[in-house]
């Protein structure tokens, strides 16, 4: 695919504009935190990470079920053209937005329960299948009280079972909240550190909470695919992929679309408005 | 056609005068505040260019262009009449607003016509009259949008249509389930908005399908209590243009951003569309500019 073949495809009409729109979602959840604004009110849809306690549950993105792309296009390839996010709050300072494939998640992971968690995988990826690029990242579904240690094993995107991390995981009462950080470190990363020499997770095969955080939380597996930071609130960031960075993000067929975001201070971008263009090809 | 160079460019427009300077549009929204989140179609606000009424027969195609409008009101941008065999392009476009709740998006779009009169308080199938006539070759590219041109009822009920595509099959469905406002207001594009089901700025196509021919008939899942609404065919034509503070100029460069020197084809219907990021408040300002050169 050359430059010159997406920048025709408007021109064919091969073309979808997108608005969203969220009047509601995480806030106030503290300072330098991230929320999942899958979990809020709007368009799209409100995710509720409804499946099988620890199983893993593919998301497949139709409608507005995830950020609507268009219709499904048979052999084609979609693409991003540009997205152009926007938060109309101005309770908080600088924002960092993260454009998501939400792949799938684990859901209902019991905070409080010490012991093992093994997670269900009859059902695996249908996207990124190997899992290269592929994150974790902790999502609070019911509040959770208390900072905890938390070991997460995983099957990585080579293949290799038995892979294992320890990380930090942050009180939050606040649905959607985003409850990740390094070990022995109270600052919120937004996706569980790999270990050495990883670059993807392919599957879950089980969690344990070392001491008990309390509330329950999702494991959500996504691929990044692009990222934004808004300096003012009310200032949109007019970004096209090819023009800044001479290339448009390709989505795999069946992908299912949301936002992250990180505040530098304790607030909310609500309301939280995106605009998109995607092509196919 | 077009321009060769950053040479031939300067010479065709300031050596030729082939350029239609700003044009200016001012629209003055009306006494409805419009909702966060939602989009709105602009031509038939008050100001400069004149409001379109959505002329016509109900149900029954009316085309619109620059010099004509829909025959009734010329209420589409200026731009020079028609220049070919020379082609026409976006190279410059601005917008602000006067009030501290008038943030949102504009898109301007090139309206190729609109069936009127479609009665929101019908629940049957209401066959569309006429075949259009587009500036864009089998409607490629061409999208269609529902706006609302007297205020719905308050009962909700969904939209579905059946139109021809760009390679002329027929009996072709929406890509969704779509579900309109109930008491939209006049203006509102009323697919749009926060709700579930709402898709905007245009409705959702099917799949394998690049633009729209014709729409032989729309049906409304309820009769929601009022209203009337038009059924607009149209193509985007360049960018989306933020407008992020009251009395700041927004502007884009056409000629050095994506997508570049967007087209405007002999006869353009060029029409603003709004999405609202605020709550605007009633009789709200909008002023800006779009200049367009050929060669």
């Amino acid at each position: 695919m050359r430059f010159g073949d997406i920048a025709r495809l408007n021109d064919e009409g091969a073309y979808h504009i997108q608005g969203m729109f969220k009047t509601g979602g995480p806030a106030s959840f503290g300072a330098a935190r991230w929320a999942d604004m899958s979990m809020g009110a709007g368009n799209p849809k409100y995710n509720a990470y409804v499946g099988g306690q620890a199983a893993f549950t593919p998301l497949i993105g139709s409608g507005n079920d995830g950020i609507f792309t268009g219709a499904a296009q048979p052999g084609k390839r979609k693409v991003l053209w540009s997205w152009t996010p926007n938060s109309v709050s101005v309770t908080a300072g600088a924002k960092t937005y993260m454009l998501l494939d939400y792949l799938g998640f684990y859901a209902l992971i019991d905070g409080d329960d010490t012991d093992v968690q093994i997670m269900d995988n009859t059902q695996g990826l249908t996207r990124h299948v190997l899992g290269e690029g592929v994150q974790c990242m902790i999502v609070c579904t019911t509040p959770m009280v208390a900072d905890a240690v938390c070991i997460l094993t995983y099957r990585n995107s080579k293949g290799v079972s038995g892979r294992q991390v320890t990380f930090r995981l942050l009180a939050s009462t606040v649905v959607g909240c985003m409850v990740t950080a390094l070990q022995g470190s109270t600052q919120a990363i937004p996706f569980v550190p790999l270990a050495n020499g990883d670059s993807g997770i392919q599957a879950i095969e089980d969690i344990r909470c070392v001491t008990g955080a309390g509330g329950f939380f999702a494991a959500v597996l996504v691929k990044p695919i692009t990222t934004r930071i808004q300096y003012l609130p009310l200032y949109p960031v007019d970004f096209c992929e090819p023009e800044k960075r001479g290339h448009a993000e390709v989505l795999e067929d069946g992908h299912y679309l949301n936002v992250i975001c990180h505040l530098d201070t304790n607030g909310t971008v609500l309301p939280f408005q995106s605009l998109f263009e995607f092509n196919w090809v | 056609m077009g321009f060769s160079s950053f040479d031939d460019y300067t010479n065709k427009v300031t050596g030729l005068g082939q350029t239609t300077e700003a044009q200016i549009f001012n629209k003055i929204t009306g006494a409805a505040v419009y909702a966060a989140g939602r989009w709105y179609d602009f031509s038939m606000l008050a100001g400069s260019p004149v409001a379109n009424a959505w002329a016509g027969t109900a149900l029954n195609w009316r085309s619109c262009d620059e010099l004509t409008g829909n025959g009734t009101q010329i209420f589409g941008l200026q731009h020079s009449g028609n220049v070919s065999p020379a082609t026409k392009h976006a190279t410059i476009m601005g917008a602000m607003t006067a009030a501290t709740t008038g943030l949102g998006v504009i898109q301007w779009v090139d309206m190729q016509g609109y069936w009127p009169g479609i009665n929101m308080n019908l629940n049957t199938a209401q066959t569309l009259i006429g075949t259009p006539t587009l500036r864009y070759t089998n409607g490629v590219g061409v999208r269609p949008y529902l706006v609302s041109t007297v205020a719905s009822g308050a009962t909700a009920h969904n939209f579905t249509m059946s139109y021809t595509n760009q390679a002329n099959t027929a009996g072709r469905a929406l890509g969704a389930a779509v579900a309109l406002t109930a008491s939209a207001i006049a203006g509102h594009i009323s697919h749009s908005g926060t709700a579930a089901n709402n898709y905007g700025p245009f409705l959702p196509l099917a799949g394998g399908d690049t633009g729209v021919r014709n729409v032989a008939s729309v049906t409304v899942s309820a009769a929601s209590g009022a209203g009337t609404a038009a059924l607009v065919l149209a193509r985007p034509i360049g960018p989306m243009l933020p407008i992020s503070q009251a009395f700041v100029l927004s502007e884009r460069d056409l000629f050095n951003q994506l997508r570049s020197l967007p087209r405007v084809y002999d006869g353009a219907c060029l029409v603003p569309m709004f999405f609202a990021s605020a709550a605007v408040a009633a009789s709200t300002t909008f002023t800006g500019y779009k200049e367009m050169a050929w060669g």
